[in-house]
């Protein structure tokens, strides 16, 4: 029976493709189906989900597109069109390269099928295209969502006739390929001498210090209000044919848009054509690559424990001695079968759960040191800080103080302020709980409250935001030159915004948990951040107005400016006192079903 | 069925008691009306097919699942009323052990010994128990990095600091290796001779044969057979467990089509 080849045929290529196309559709798209069907709500909640979704895109494309019509319109701006969509080309290439490093290594070393499938005896090349093709899909369909409304609303509004969208179309499905196939390709080469958890803490530096380059140098070029921002995009955009980038073959798509845009077609199909052949190149080149290396085990880390004392060869387990009694809990010594009977209950097991100062310093030590050591989160804590740093750099060289401070410098730093306020807690709050993860059940077998997890938890977020905040604050009111009153009260209202906000978004990542997680970086689930990002956004703006009325008007309307400032004290107090009773039930309902 | 179950002799106090245990999900009956004791000083072994019933009958006992209607009782208390009472009292390892990865093996036990209000200083206790399972070279490393094996040997450690009433394992020995296993058993058998009581939950027939004071068996949520070895034997005196679980579970014909698959083509299955 040994000897015997296999007798079934190797499977075709089209029938594993329509094999593993299939797999990807059903879970793609059964997993909603089935919960539409158990649940209407569930399924109508899907669709306004999306729908908000589209919408903020839309409006960001139309601010965007705007923003960029007003650059090239015009005879002068017109000569721009060609440099602004090489720029706009080989920008997008750095992006999409970056943005499919975290996806590829996702799909390499989490848990995913791929492993599963190379032991199949289908051809690597067919599995790898496959998973190369799956990804592309999730980057193209985010390019095309961003890309169509910008491109092809500059077209319409410079008139560009057809023959720029359907280049423009097929110029947006071009462009995620090579950076794709590239990302790939470097990291095969990652991995190879990486394990994959450094590998994972690198991209996430990396990606957070590119994306903090890119808020800094977007911020610095768009400089200034309304005409001073053309001003600078034109001056940028005037400098770009003289760019060394200029020859890169990234700047290829944008030369094909560029001279589908003026009407030379012979040129765009020439620019389309190039673009075509790098990027299937590319992913030719990836894929065969991965697919040899893959297999062969070369580029599969292989991960090497801590060394390691010689193990106590030939002692036989039984020969070791279970530790002796340790020095028990009061709650534990006792014992006898029915501790309710024998009236044990009230003395040595009174109250039951640890108290909450015990709680506190166990689990703030074991989420300080989780915090500590994970790289990827201390990485993405630094966007925030930045963020509000570089709002007070802008407010402070502007010179807002004094006469100004009731103005649009007042408006700025409480805008920035309210920024810095929600991304962190944004960012924190909703992993507060979700960060266990499957981990979940020992928290919940502890004997700890679920009110005191909760309130352990709310503080471990809420408290250093609301320090950072009450430092962040202090400066504000020192650029500002406010009064002591006025800063005062500044520094309540984003302090009590902080702890309000930490609180709802804890509560709502409580409602709509994610535990199942295996990529930390899809802790929070989708409602959870969607709902969390717009009340936030509510809260934050509503702070912000009765907080400039509350100090702006403090001479001028004496009794509206006293309402704003208890107002603002209402809502967070609101707010809090609402996430304490829905988080309470929530907290104890999750701990009581993580079985 | 009902004679054997008659015939058990129940231990006279039960440090956990569940009694009459239903829960279903949906329409589906994942337990249905169960009757388990576990007494102080005994390993009861909890066995059953794939899908028949063990993690959930765990989860209800723990506290981690609501019972759709029964009881649990551990030292006189409900779990469910008395739930906070109870935690302290127990001990639970999964079958797959998440802990916190970033944690060390040191860091998680001592958390656990402060989560369960042992007094301090810990490093000492949590120490010994390290070394008793071997991992004191790793324990300075982080659990990310451990293997299954590790991670097992953590959690137990993380469970046995506070000293529990009643150890309920599910599949423990799922992972380790040999001499981690041989450990592990001799474990559970020296916990229980000190007074515990232990619930495991396993597939291995050869370690609950070994190890368990009384075996119950459930299939389809029902508990079908309950009582130590002999009392389950019976009049076969020479049957293994397995040969009686197999004849409870209806694995017989199971065990006589891989038979026939392993025999040489064309053949005859062989006795």
């Amino acid at each position: 029976m040994g000897s015997k080849a296999p007798s079934a045929p190797a499977p075709t290529l089209g029938y594993t493709l329509r094999i593993l196309i299939g797999v990807r559709y059903r879970m793609l798209f059964r997993p909603a189906a089935r919960r539409s069907t158990i649940s209407g709500r569930a399924g109508t909640r899907g669709w306004i989900r999306y729908l908000i979704l589209l919408a903020v895109i839309v409006f960001l494309a139309v601010v965007v597109t705007g923003r960029l019509v007003d650059v090239v319109g015009g005879p002068v701006g017109r000569a721009l069109l060609e440099p602004l969509l090489t720029f706009a080309s080989s920008a997008a290439s750095v992006a999409l390269f970056l943005f499919a490093i975290p996806t590829v290594m996702a799909a390499l070393t989490y848990k995913s099928d791929l492993k599963l499938l190379l032991l199949t005896p289908v051809s690597p090349r067919v599995l790898l295209a496959e998973k190369f093709g799956s990804i592309y899909c999730q980057l193209a369909a985010f390019v095309l969502l961003i890309g169509i409304p910008i491109l092809l609303g500059i077209g319409r509004a410079l008139n560009l006739g057809p023959g720029y969208g359907l280049v423009t179309i097929l110029v947006l499905l071009l462009l995620p390929i090579a950076p794709l196939g590239l990302a790939l390709m470097v990291l095969i080469a990652v991995l190879r001498w990486l394990p994959p958890r450094w590998a994972r803490t690198l991209t996430a530096v990396l990606g957070t210090v590119f994306g903090l380059i890119g808020y800094i140098g977007t911020q610095l070029l768009t400089n200034g209000g309304g005409a001073g921002k053309t001003a600078n995009l034109r001056g940028l955009v005037a400098q770009a044919p003289s760019a060394w980038w200029q020859s890169l073959p990234t700047t290829w798509p944008g030369q094909a848009m560029a001279a589908a845009a003026h009407g030379h077609a012979g040129t765009a199909i020439t620019y389309l054509a190039g673009s075509a052949a790098l990027a299937i190149g590319f992913a030719v080149m990836a894929i065969l690559l991965a697919a040899r290396l893959f297999t062969t085990g070369w580029a599969t880390y292989q991960e090497v424990g801590s060394r390691r004392k010689p193990q106590r060869i030939g002692e036989p387990a039984a020969a070791l001695a279970l530790p002796g009694p340790l020095r028990l809990p009061a709650s534990t010594v006792a014992m006898g079968t029915d501790l309710r009977a024998t009236g044990q209950a009230t003395s040595t097991l009174a109250g039951g759960s640890l108290p909450l100062r015990l709680v506190w310093r166990s689990l703030w030590r074991k989420d300080w040191l989780g915090m500590r050591r994970d790289p990827q989160l201390l990485a993405r804590l630094a966007y925030p800080l930045v963020i509000v740093g570089f709002g007070f750099y802008r407010t402070s060289s502007k010179g807002v103080g004094g006469a100004s401070a009731h103005g649009v410098g007042m408006v700025s730093v409480f805008i920035t302020m309210s920024i810095y306020v929600l991304l962190l807690s944004n960012f924190v709050a909703p992993r507060l709980v979700n960060r266990e993860g499957k981990s979940l059940y020992l928290l919940a077998l502890a004997p700890v409250s679920s009110r005191d997890v909760l309130l352990v938890k709310w503080a471990l977020g809420a408290l250093p935001i609301a320090g950072l905040t009450a430092v962040f604050a202090i400066v504000g009111a020192l650029l500002l030159h406010l009064a002591i009153w006025a800063a005062l009260l500044g520094l309540g209202a984003f302090g009590s915004l902080a702890i309000a906000m930490v609180g709802a978004m804890l509560t709502l990542s409580l409602i709509w948990p994610r535990l199942d997680w295996d990529n930390p970086s899809r802790q929070v689930s989708t409602q959870a951040a969607l709902y969390g990002t717009v009340g936030g956004l509510i809260m934050c703006m509503g702070i912000c107005a009765l907080l400039a009325v509350a100090i702006g008007w403090s001479s001028s309307h004496p009794l509206t400016a006293l309402l704003a400032g208890v107002g603002i004290f209402v809502i967070t107090f609101g707010v809090c006192w609402i996430s304490l009773m829905v988080g309470g039930r929530s907290m104890k309902s999750l701990l009581g079903s993580v079985g | 069925m009902e004679s054997a179950l008659g015939a058990l002799g129940q231990p006279r106090h039960g440090l956990l008691e569940a009694e009459h245990l239903l829960k279903r999900f949906g329409d589906f009956t994942a337990v249905n009306d169960l009757t388990l004791t576990v007494a102080e000083g005994e390993v009861l072994g909890l066995l059953g097919p794939n899908g028949a019933g063990k993690t959930t009958t765990i989860n209800m006992c723990i506290g981690l699942l609501r019972p759709t209607a029964g009881s649990v009782r551990i030292a006189g208390y409900d779990v469910v009323r008395d739930a906070q009472l109870v935690k302290r009292l127990i001990g639970y390892v999964p079958d797959e052990p998440y802990l916190y990865d970033r944690l060390t093996g040191r860091d998680f036990v001592h958390l656990m010994g402060e989560l369960y209000g042992m007094p301090e200083p810990l490093a000492e206790p949590v120490n010994r128990l390290l070394e008793y399972f071997d991992l004191l070279d790793a324990a300075d490393s982080q659990i990310a990095g451990y293997s299954h094996g590790m991670k097992q040997k953590t959690a137990l450690c993380g469970v046995l600091i506070h000293d529990p009433r009643l150890l309920l394992l599910d599949e423990p020995t799922v992972g380790l290796d040999p001499k981690s296993a041989r450990l592990l058993k001799d474990t559970i058998r020296s916990l229980a001779d000190q007074g515990r009581a232990v619930l495991l939950c396993t597939h291995i027939l050869e370690i609950a044969q070994a190890i368990c004071d009384r075996v119950a068996i459930i299939d389809q949520g029902r508990l079908i057979a309950q009582g130590s070895l002999d009392e389950l034997r019976g009049a076969d005196r020479d049957s293994s467990l397995e040969d009686i679980f197999l004849r409870l579970t209806g694995g017989e014909e199971e065990r006589g089509l891989a038979r026939e698959l392993a025999a040489p083509s064309g053949g005859q299955a062989h006795g």
